[in-house]
């Protein structure tokens, strides 16, 4: 079985997967109560004849699997729809919404392993030491910590007293963008960088007990370099699959970060498209949560192999 | 009607405002005892009713232009077009309709100089010479006519399609002129021609028609503001309209950025970021009144918090069960402690500033006191569930809440104590928004519903006929308590169809008065409009629930 081989099987699982949530996404939406036609009235007074012209305008009276097979054989030729809300196409109001969670979910991540992936090798290094304690007693409180409550404070600490960072909203030009990505960023990574931190100490520690790490301190080889070489590598398999399940997780749409900081993207999206009941908008989420979530395990995967031999050997026979 | 969001609760086009003096929170509640709301009046030289003071904590004006302003939205308004923005703020600056309010809430000439209803059905409209479009070119009656057609367009789908059911045609009368003809009497199509007349320019919209609305084919308006960008996601920038009719406004660059979480809005208030916000949270009036350089205004809003009972099915079919239930409602400690002060104890479900216009002090005050009121009196419940069907208590009801009317709960929570000394049990729940409209409108198992009304005209008949006409007591209309009886139908009908403005009010005066003897609707309270506003700005001249249409226009640097 060859590496190609390996990627097309794993694409065609994810296009059923895709397939699969979006006929679940569909079901419930279909069968939770409410209709958009209440947004888009806005609660005003209305005639069922007023009703009756804003459903058939948007097919809503059209049976179940009619409206689901219309979506799904409209999707495959890359056409999702257009929003209820807006009109917009719905592939334009992904595009527009996933540069600022694609940057957030990045400079999260770097921030993460930055900071997570040395913390948790110097706590597995130290280990039972107070070193090691405060370590872990950090990780405790950053993944206790909820995320809107850090935000809120990192707001009035950073936004509002000392005036460092903007408040809200996306900024403009790639110094304004960076500048509004620096407190959404620190929010999201604070959580995440307990969990990677968590995730390394275990993996080091595991590691660290293996013969061939005792065998290569035998061969009198430097701290340093059994670290470097055998832990950091060796341990580094756990660390890559949770960074990854963490950056899947923020593509999909980073919720509470994106609104307590106004950045309009797409955890934002999706919480204005439930709320509103925007079938074509969160349809074209769900596609872009499925394929998100099959690239990045896909990347994930093929990253282990390069690092892992074994697992290579296993994929290609 | 019913709004479905705190978004909505300050945005829709009619939105109904006033910052008004504190002393009319006094004023208010003189009328509660029985004064006319205007005895307190802010002392204004004119003799304006206090109603349409500004209040007493906005400073005066000073002149100079304000280089740009922010206002920060609680989510987004969906499409840039005036019939089906999902919210108005912005696009009341860049469109206007035929007729417009004065802050009295009286019509007053918009892009129609003047207007006359020739009959009973036929109404003759002239429009201002010289109108023009912000891109310089005129306004044509032709663009006025196919602009009022896209009401009742059904590839538009326009809401507010709802003011035009009686609508017939409307044609070009003149040079600049049009007439409306309806097709049967509605003596409430003026105020139609004040909401849903707004004009936008026909050859766009033609060429537009796949995609009007979306931030590249924006219809092209004649309000004071144009858009230079917009993004249905994160806001806007308007610019002034250098063909505007009226007077130019002091905001050069009008800026609008969704801010949903009502937190960093507070602090966005606070650290300067945004100028402004209309999406107050009342249940955080207490915090929000201590942002150091921001005024908050509280004008009552029009708006009513309401519970409902359904008179046609048990339990609540027992007037005594409604009237005991009534009585338990601590409606003041309702207004100090869930408004914070800032809401007024509600006696009907119409706030008496509606029929100021109509009645003179004394007709006002002699209504607002035949209405029954319903003081909290745990002794008289008792007294009033004695003599139901249930003498002993021993119900449950059960009680959806809308959950982002996040004070409801309160509201509830006190209700829930007061009701257990009469052995009653409520229970309540939360229910997301589009759930909870979904299981009111199926107009199924009604029972006992809270739930609050908010008027889109000045006149009673938007309270009455939404909640007490018999035609609207099915599913998709507001008659949640299926109120109806012979007398109130004939009451409806002089409202609906008597030409004399002054026999229809009476009549809408007498129904509320009707609805609250039968304790069908209880009002709760009258909830305020706020506005929150940094201290470096001012709102300029009277400024009513009537003119949220101009909002932007009147403001202006406050006097240090």
């Amino acid at each position: 079985m060859s590496i190609a081989w390996y990627i097309l099987r794993r694409l065609g699982v994810g296009l059923l997967l895709l397939v699969i949530a979006s006929f679940f996404v569909f079901c419930l939406l279909y069968i939770s109560p409410g209709s958009p036609e209440q947004v888009l009235l806005g609660g005003r007074p209305s005639t069922p004849e007023i009703i009756g012209t804003i459903r058939a305008k948007y097919n809503l009276d059209d049976p179940f699997l009619v409206q689901y097979g219309q979506w799904l054989l409209d999707a495959f030729r890359l056409d999702f729809g257009e929003s209820i809300v807006t009109d917009q196409p719905v592939t334009t109001v992904l595009t527009d919404r996933a540069g600022p969670t694609l940057a957030l979910a990045l400079a999260g991540l770097v921030l993460t392993i930055v900071i997570a992936v040395p913390a948790g090798m110097y706590a597995a290094a130290k280990r039972n030491t107070s070193g090691d304690r405060m370590v872990s007693m950090l990780t405790l409180l950053g993944s206790s910590a909820p995320t809107f409550a850090v935000g809120v404070l990192l707001l009035y600490v950073f936004g509002v007293s000392l005036e460092w960072f903007p408040v809200f909203g996306n900024g403009t030009g790639f110094t304004g963008q960076l500048h509004h990505l620096v407190l959404p960023a620190i929010a999201l990574a604070v959580t995440q960088i307990a969990y990677v931190t968590r995730q390394t100490r275990a993996a080091a520690l595991r590691v660290y007990e293996q013969d061939y790490v005792t065998f290569a301190r035998s061969r009198g080889l430097g701290r340093s370099l059994i670290w470097r070489r055998y832990a950091l590598l060796n341990s580094s398999l756990p660390i890559v699959t949770a960074t990854g399940l963490l950056l899947a997780y923020t593509l999909g749409g980073a919720v509470l970060v994106e609104v307590t900081f106004s950045r309009e993207g797409v955890g934002s999206l999706m919480l204005q498209a439930v709320q509103s009941k925007d079938i074509p908008v969160v349809q074209g989420l769900v596609a872009f949560a499925a394929i998100t979530v099959t690239l990045v395990n896909l990347g994930v995967d093929l990253v282990n192999l390069a690092i892992d031999p074994r697992l290579r050997k296993e994929v290609t026979g | 009607m019913t709004r479905t969001a705190t978004r909505s609760t300050r945005s829709t086009r009619t939105r109904l405002f006033r910052c008004l003096v504190p002393l009319l929170a006094v004023a208010l509640a003189g009328a509660c005892a029985g004064k006319s709301p205007s005895d307190d009046g802010g002392g204004d030289a004119d003799g304006a009713s206090s109603g349409n003071e500004l209040s007493a904590d906005f400073p005066a004006a000073a002149d100079g232009d304000i280089s740009s302003f922010t206002v920060g939205m609680a989510a987004g308004q969906g499409r840039y077009d005036p019939l089906l923005a999902t919210t108005s703020v912005i696009v009341v600056n860049s469109y206007d309709c035929l007729l417009t309010w004065n802050d009295k809430g009286e019509l007053v000439p918009g892009l129609a100089e003047s207007w006359e209803q020739t009959s009973d059905t036929t109404y003759v409209y002239q429009l201002r010479e010289g109108l023009k479009f912000w891109d310089g070119s005129p306004v044509t009656v032709d663009d006025v006519i196919f602009s009022m057609k896209r009401n009742v367009d059904p590839a538009v789908a326009s809401p507010y399609g709802v003011y035009y059911t009686a609508f017939q045609d409307v044609t070009s009368t003149g040079p600049n002129e049009i007439t409306v003809t309806l097709s049967r009497p509605d003596p409430y199509w003026r105020y139609a021609s004040a909401i849903a007349t707004t004009v936008i320019q026909q050859q766009f919209a033609v060429e537009h028609a796949e995609d009007l609305g979306t931030p590249g084919a924006i219809p092209i308006g004649t309000g004071p503001y144009l858009p230079s960008e917009y993004s249905p996601a994160t806001g806007a920038t308007l610019v002034r309209n250098e063909h505007y009719w009226g007077e130019q406004p002091a905001i050069e660059s009008l800026e609008f950025s969704v801010v949903p979480d009502p937190e960093s809005r507070r602090l966005a208030l606070e650290s300067g970021a945004i100028d402004a916000t209309w999406d107050v949270p009342l249940e955080q009036a207490r915090l929000w009144d201590q942002i150091p350089n921001v005024r908050i205004g509280y004008g009552p809003g029009g708006n009513t918090k309401i519970f409902s009972f359904d008179v046609t099915s048990p339990p609540f079919d027992d007037v005594h069960l409604r009237r005991a239930i009534a009585y338990a409602i601590d409606r003041e400690g309702i207004a100090n402690s869930v408004f914070n002060g800032h809401a007024e104890p509600a006696r009907g479900v119409v706030p008496p500033e509606i029929f100021e216009i109509f009645f003179d002090e004394q007709q006002l005050a002699d209504w607002y006191d035949s209405v029954p009121a319903y003081e909290f009196d745990m002794e008289k419940a008792k007294e009033e569930l004695a003599q139901s069907a249930y003498p002993d208590g021993g119900l449950t009801i059960e009680l959806p809440f809308q959950a982002s009317q996040t004070v409801d709960q309160d509201i509830l929570a006190t209700l829930q104590q007061n009701l257990r000394e009469l052995n009653i049990e409520l229970t309540y729940q939360s229910m997301p928004d589009t759930q909870y409209f979904a299981e009111l409108y199926r107009h199924e198992n009604l029972g006992m519903q809270l739930f609050y009304f908010g008027p889109t005209y000045p006149d009673p008949f938007t309270y009455t006929f939404y909640m007490m006409a018999e035609s609207q007591a099915v599913p998709n209309a507001f008659n949640f308590a299926n109120f109806h009886s012979d007398a109130s139908e004939e009451l409806m009908a002089v409202q609906e169809t008597d030409p004399d403005l002054q026999a229809r009010v009476e009549a809408g005066a007498e129904l509320v008065r009707m609805a609250a003897d039968d304790a069908a609707y209880v009002g709760i309270a009258f909830l305020p409009f706020p506005v929150a506003l940094n201290r470096e700005f001012t709102i300029d001249g009277d400024f009513s629930i009537w003119t949220f249409a101009n909002w932007a226009s009147r403001i202006r640097i406050a006097e240090s």
